[in-house]
């Protein structure tokens, strides 16, 4: 098992001083920090083989090129996905804007059903809304109960009801770190209706569990690369070679790079599948630093990242609900003969001071936190929060930065004469 | 940052000025921060020479919503409309003590003001 306080030495800004404090970064659902092994990928990249790629016959470009496939794979293997069943997008907006555009634009029409549920992030939500005019598809949603989980015994009842093609959901939450029962919804989706489509947002779950795509059986997997310790600007989208293949699932950016042979009327795409949803020169260099934070990931072990998220999750928890202030939202408690179904981060409400306030008195203390609605805005509506506090967490997070955010709110408690 | 968080604007909190609604206000309007919730109203009352006769408000936000809508109430009673209108975001970080806000309190801090100079507009169309 790695030590946290060990790893902190590999990510340079992590040595830096906030407000005269070390900084104790707990954002990471926001964004994650970078290793320098993903820091001098890129540079290395621009310093030694920056070329553009498949369209020269010259060294660097051969070099380029070979860099770009290579690093593809590897974040394809990450995953458990073949590298043409790979995507390269931006992040997980990008990715899902993908689905919507690619698959559901050409299939869904009125009276079809989406269904997603009330604690997606803003960008498995929008998407889907804006689909839904375009196709007049219906959104339906399968709720979430006060501890923060989903209703997942609805789910069968929703079937029976609505004619369900696709389901969208996150695999962990960013505000309530619920880990959500897809392994259950994807059984149940199968059984019901084989030829529902099941896209799994995974930009919370990528960072923290060992993931396998073909086992998950969902269609869609989008995932940001930021946020698991790899450089902003790119995240991809995993989609089963098969749709691929059949073409059900479509190009939706066109241009140079994806074509097979362009005439002045009509195109026909690549057949390559890694070429046909590239369109335009792609971003190497952001390729190439994600490769090296999965493998700085692979390296650490995701079983042992997973463990490690687990430890914090639960010590985090220990240590807030001593905190009378403090209250917890999303699943505090594990389920009768089931470990504890959350995942990255924890979010709370501190009675009598405005989230942001409490962040800011946090910051002072060198204690970075996200405070807001987190982009789900429709589950702090429905759950009348204003505004909650969020630790998120990431490999190189310890015991003792927990007990910093601890200390920090004693801060909050004195300032505000609580 | 500290001087945020100075006692004088935790008293200010817990005393604000101005904070009800008015009977009868000739002009009302809200400024809400969707990023964190903090909602604003303001009712104003003005007198013929163009000055802001009376202001309430009523909501809830973070400490410096809350705080700088509180001393900005205070301070525009009396004052004439144009001059409220000029008001910039430098006015209130005199007005609440502070350099300079940071990036990402600026909307906290300029929301009440939002608020106090829509609910004049809305009284000139
Ligand atoms: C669950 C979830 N989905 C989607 C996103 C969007 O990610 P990005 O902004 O990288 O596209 C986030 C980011 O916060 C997230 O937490």
């Amino acid at each position: 098992m790695f030590n946290p306080e060990e790893l902190k030495q590999d990510f340079p800004i992590l040595s830096r001083q906030i407000n005269g404090q070390s900084l104790v970064y707990l954002d990471n659902a926001a964004t994650s920090q970078k290793p320098q092994v993903v820091i001098d990928a890129i540079s290395h990249y621009y310093q030694t083989s920056n070329a553009n790629v498949h369209r020269g016959v010259h060294a660097l470009s051969d070099e380029s090129t070979k860099l770009w496939e290579t690093s593809r794979a590897t974040i394809a293997t990450f995953f458990g996905a073949n590298p043409g069943e790979l995507i390269l997008t931006r992040n997980t907006t990008e990715a899902i804007n993908g689905v919507a555009y690619g698959w559901a634009d050409h299939h869904l029409s009125a009276s079809d059903v989406i269904l997603t549920t009330p604690m997606e992030h803003h960008s498995d939500l929008v998407v889907w809304q804006q689909v839904c005019q375009r196709t007049g598809a219906e959104l339906r949603f399968l709720e979430v109960d006060e501890t923060g989980r989903l209703k997942i015994e609805q789910l069968e009842e929703i079937f029976a009801h609505s004619d369900i093609k696709l389901i969208s959901l996150g695999l962990v939450s960013n505000t309530l770190g619920t880990r959500n029962p897809v392994e259950k919804i994807v059984k149940i989706a199968r059984k019901l209706r084989p030829e529902v489509k099941i896209l799994l947002d995974g930009a919370q779950a990528a960072p923290h569990l060992p993931l396998d795509f073909h086992e998950l059986d969902c269609d869609f997997f989008a995932f940001s690369g930021h946020k698991m310790l790899g450089p902003m600007g790119i995240g991809g989208l995993l989609v089963k070679q098969d749709l691929l293949e059949s073409k059900a699932f479509q190009p939706w950016l066109f241009g140079g790079g994806m074509i097979a042979t362009v005439e002045r009327e009509k195109t026909e795409f690549a057949e390559d599948l890694a070429d046909r949803f590239t369109a335009g020169t792609p971003d190497v260099a952001s390729t190439v630093g994600l490769a090296a934070a999965c493998r700085y990931l692979q390296q650490l072990g995701m079983k042992e990242v997973a463990q490690h998220d687990q430890e914090l999750v639960q010590y985090a928890l220990e240590k807030l609900t001593q905190i009378s202030e403090v209250t917890l939202i999303g699943p505090v408690y594990a389920l009768p003969a089931q470990p504890l179904d959350r995942v990255g981060s924890v979010a709370f409400i501190y009675q009598g001071v405005h989230a942001h306030d409490v962040a800011q008195i946090l910051d002072s203390q060198g204690v970075a936190v996200r405070s807001g609605h987190h982009c789900t805005m429709p589950l702090h509506t429905q759950f009348n929060w204003q505004a909650t506090v969020r630790a998120s967490f990431q490999v190189y997070n310890s015991q003792a930065d927990i007990d910093k955010l601890v200390a920090a709110l004693a801060k909050v408690k004195a300032v505000f004469g609580i | 940052m500290s001087d945020l968080y100075q006692a004088v604007l935790l008293d200010e909190l817990r005393h604000p000025q101005h904070k009800q609604s008015l009977p009868d206000p000739d002009s009302v309007a809200r400024a809400v921060n969707v990023s964190c919730g903090d909602d604003l109203t303001v009712y104003l009352k003005f007198s013929s020479d163009q000055t802001i006769l009376d202001i309430g408000w009523q909501g809830n936000g973070c400490a410096i919503a809350q705080v700088t809508m509180s001393l900005l109430s205070a301070h525009i009673q009396g004052k004439r409309v144009k001059d409220v209108m000029a008001l910039t975001q430098s006015d209130l970080e005199s007005l609440i003590g502070i350099k300079q806000i940071s990036l990402g309190r600026v909307k906290c801090l300029m929301l009440g003001l939002e608020a106090v100079q829509r609910a004049i507009q809305k009284t000139k169309k």
